[in-house]
């Protein structure tokens, strides 16, 4: 009964709070600064950069994965330049210890005489956490970070320690040099609201690059926001309104990873081992209220989930050994489940289709 | 319709949401209300058919096909109606399908959440078209009604080839009345069994049908078959009678010629009476079938048999002679009888015995002791079909040489394969003979044949033998 009270205030606040085309563009203003930014320093790069911003708008974690020399550390270090968060960066090696990245305590004496444990904070702390090649830590060092990627916390000697806010970890990974490697467990994976592929530029970026930029060197932000910008953009995103029928969607779609589903398709029934959890739901909800506000619009329509389904997903998603031997990836997969899968769940026949002319 | 201008310079018309969503929510409804009335309508047509079909395989007539195929596809149709009216989308799908289809962005989904028409006169607000790809349905519609209306028209003996038709065995029928009411006629078989056979005729006739046609004509076969019996049967004993009658004829005439001429002694001619009157018993002329047409005459005025006697038996003999040949052709017009047997029937009414003639001779001429003889004389003799009384002879019984069972001992088998080497003996072997007297009691081995070697012997069945050969060859390898 609390939790349905709560759930229908939530509603009503929900539906008086709707934002004005007024309220919306200031935020609108801002992220299209941001990105303008983001596409300046950083050419070609744009849909990226989108994504990267709306994992950011939406507090998520970010894998990029890619091989060397794409501009993944680029990316992050330019963004932390631009939002004016403060930035460290970790390059994980196979000896990298869990201390090394969380802090640890030292024993130190006190003015008074006294000796005491004193705790140094790890790098951790910081706004943006630049994890470098993730994968080349072991797990025990990489399991340090699932609490702070979940709780923004780091507890050490029973002592829990908050993390400053905001809290983003980008981290990458190159998906060729896998020796000495260690792939990321489920569960740290689980934890990232996006993995996004760097693919290669084209001529015409590289040209463009090698032109302008000598040594390939980033210009400067001409623009940076601040942190009373950035948290507004926040106070936007909690604003924007996620409808019913939407919600939905993203709970069939999620739902329909799984194979054996009644809305699952041939794909996946075929292809896939194990599906996405519901945190994948969750992330796709977020981020879909962040590419409602990165279009200017206060609502979340089907648009704004089928565009970060992909990246929310496709590590999410286990393919079995089928799918290997067929070189079926998941964004395949989940490509054929968004165009299968009917947004408005109208239950049309087959033989009825709607469009608009 | 107004126009707004947009921070970006972009004029978007400005349509009434609210109309296009109902338009939207009409033509959607229309479509699926028309889809499945179509496809009940089809399935409607295609079982009216499936059901005149039967109904006019059945000989249905009074069935009102037609009233019932509108009521149908009324039915069907309203039916279909209101089945989809309660499974159409609810009125948030159909927001949501609107909003997902003018590229809202949830704009439309999110008034029921708050006033958004600030943010709606942004957004276009076409009617989404819906398309049905209806060849399909219409296809198999299009069948439906065909099917139906070749049902419908299609004539009744394409449909009737199964239903219950009686066989054309109104011919045979006919015959077979004809046939039991010449035997009625004829005295031949009583007026109760004659209508017993027309009645079983008649119910044949109805009940005879194309689904069993066997039954019929087993029926009408075994019936035939009894008509055909009886009238054989009747035609053999008239031709027994007619010879009798012409024995007795020709005896008759020879008598009278003799007893005009003088030649034959009074005394006789009442032994002949007696005669006459049991070679008529012997033919049991007033026994079986043709019994009525008996127009004889024994009553004589006196012992003596008179030449008056005569010529009115042999008037009667004449007639009923008459008689029996109408008669016989009476049975041979219906097709009862063969040809052959009514020829020898007319010919043994035409046929006299004219070697009675040298008897009456002798008996005139020798008339000492033989009025005792006569009637043996007279009534036996001849070829006649009495059972012959032929005793049997039992000679000497047949030597068993040849027949009986010999007893041979087999040699002991020679199962070498199976044969154990135990020693080397240092003479020759020698032939154990058994010893008289040896006393086979006791042991395992009582009663045990020659070629047995061991106490206990399986006994290996022909379809085993394969397999057990197959065991030891297994061993040895």
């Amino acid at each position: 009964m609390n939790t349905q009270t709560t759930q229908i205030e939530f509603n009503s606040k929900m539906s008086q709070e709707i934002l004005k085309p007024e309220e919306l563009a200031p935020a609108t203003e801002l992220i299209t600064r941001t990105l303008e930014q983001l596409d300046r320093i950083l050419i070609g790069r744009n849909r990226i950069h989108r994504l990267v911003l709306i994992g950011i708008l939406s507090r998520g974690h970010i894998l990029l994965e890619g091989v060397p020399g794409l501009g993944k550390t680029a990316l992050v270090r330019t963004i932390a330049q631009i939002l004016k968060l403060e930035f460290k960066r970790i390059q994980f090696t196979p000896d990298l210890m869990p201390s090394d990245i969380l802090g640890t305590h030292i024993l130190q004496q006190t003015e008074s005489g006294k000796r005491e444990m004193v705790f140094h904070p790890g790098p951790i702390f910081t706004n943006i956490l630049l994890a470098d090649e993730i994968n080349r830590a072991s797990p025990k060092t990489q399991s340090a970070l699932l609490e702070t990627m979940q709780e923004n916390s780091v507890t050490l000697l029973g002592t829990t320690r908050m993390l400053p806010q905001p809290f983003f970890v980008l981290a990458t990974q190159n998906p060729i040099e896998l020796e000495g490697t260690y792939p990321l467990p489920e569960a740290q994976l689980d934890r990232f609201m996006f993995r996004l592929f760097f693919s290669h530029l084209e001529t015409d970026v590289i040209e463009k690059i090698i032109f302008e930029r000598r040594r390939g060197e980033l210009p400067p932000p001409t623009w940076q926001m601040g942190q009373a910008e950035l948290n507004l953009l926040f106070q936007t995103m909690n604003r924007i309104y996620l409808a019913k029928p939407v919600a939905r969607y993203i709970a069939r779609l999620v739902s329909a990873t799984h194979p054996g589903n009644p809305e699952a398709t041939e794909s996946v029934n075929r292809y896939v081992a194990y599906g996405a959890s519901p945190r994948a739901a969750i992330s796709i909800a977020e981020a879909a209220r962040a590419h409602a506000l990165l279009s200017g619009r206060p609502t979340v329509g089907f648009e704004d989930v089928k565009a970060v389904a992909e990246p929310a997903l496709n590590h999410r998603i286990i393919l079995n050994y089928q799918a290997r031997l067929d070189r079926v990836n998941t964004t395949k997969v989940i490509s054929d489940l968004l165009n299968h899968l009917d947004e408005a769940e109208l239950g049309l026949p087959q033989d009825v289709k709607l469009s608009v002319s | 319709m107004r126009g707004h201008r947009h921070a970006t310079g972009e004029i978007t018309k400005d349509i009434d949401h609210t109309r296009a969503k109902k338009a939207f929510a009409r033509k959607l409804i229309w479509v699926l209300m028309i889809r499945r009335a179509v496809l009940w309508i089809t399935i409607w047509l295609f079982a009216y058919g499936v059901g005149i079909l039967v109904a006019r395989g059945l000989g249905l007539q009074q069935v009102p096909l037609s009233t019932i195929g509108i009521l149908g596809l009324v039915v069907a149709g309203i039916g279909a109606a209101v089945f989809q009216v309660r499974r159409l989308p609810t009125a948030s799908a159909i927001r949501a399908a609107y909003d997902h289809l003018n590229s809202c962005g949830g704009i439309i989904m999110a008034e029921e959440a708050g006033d958004t028409t600030v943010w709606q006169t942004r957004v276009p607000s076409r009617v989404p078209s819906l398309r049905w790809h209806a060849t399909r349905n219409l296809i198999l519609l299009c069948l439906a009604i065909g099917f139906a209306t070749t049902s419908l028209l299609l004539p009744v003996r394409y449909i009737k080839f199964g239903a219950k038709q009686p066989l054309e065995i109104g011919q045979l029928i006919q015959e077979l009345k004809m046939e039991v009411d010449t035997l009625k006629e004829e005295k031949l078989i009583q007026e109760e069994k004659a209508i017993e056979l027309l009645n079983q005729l008649s119910k044949l006739q109805n009940e005879s049908s194309g689904f069993d046609p066997y039954k019929t004509w087993e029926a009408l076969d075994h019936l035939k078959q009894s008509t055909s019996d009886l009238a054989r049967q009747a035609a053999e004993e008239a031709l027994a009678k007619l010879d009798t009658l012409a024995t007795v004829e020709s005896l008759a005439m020879a008598l009278q010629k003799a007893m005009e001429d003088g030649s034959l002694a009074p005394e006789i001619t009442s032994s002949i009476a007696h005669v006459f009157t049991a070679m008529l018993d012997s033919g049991k002329l007033s026994e079986g079938f043709f019994t009525n047409l008996s127009l004889l005459n024994l009553q004589f005025t006196s012992n003596a048999l008179s030449t008056a006697d005569l010529k009115s038996l042999l008037n009667g003999i004449q007639c009923t002679r008459c008689n029996i040949s109408n008669a016989v052709a009476r049975l041979a017009d219906a097709k009862l009888i063969d040809a052959k047997t009514l020829a020898q029937c007319q010919k043994a009414c035409l046929s006299t015995k004219t070697n009675l003639d040298n008897l009456l001779a002798y008996l005139c001429q020798n008339t000492n002791g033989c009025d005792q003889n006569l009637a043996l004389l007279l009534l036996t003799g001849g070829v006649d079909r009495g059972p012959g009384n032929a005793p049997m002879i039992w000679g000497e019984e047949s030597p068993e040489q040849g027949a009986k069972f010999k007893e041979i001992a087999l040699p002991t088998s020679g199962r070498i394969e199976t044969a154990q080497f135990i020693g080397v003996s240092i003479g020759p072997p020698v032939e154990i003979q058994p010893e008289e007297n040896a006393s086979t009691t006791g042991g395992t081995l009582t009663g045990r044949g020659t070629s047995d070697h061991t106490a206990h012997v399986s006994m290996i069945l022909p379809r085993h033998r394969q397999a057990v050969q197959r065991y030891f060859q297994r061993e040895k390898q």
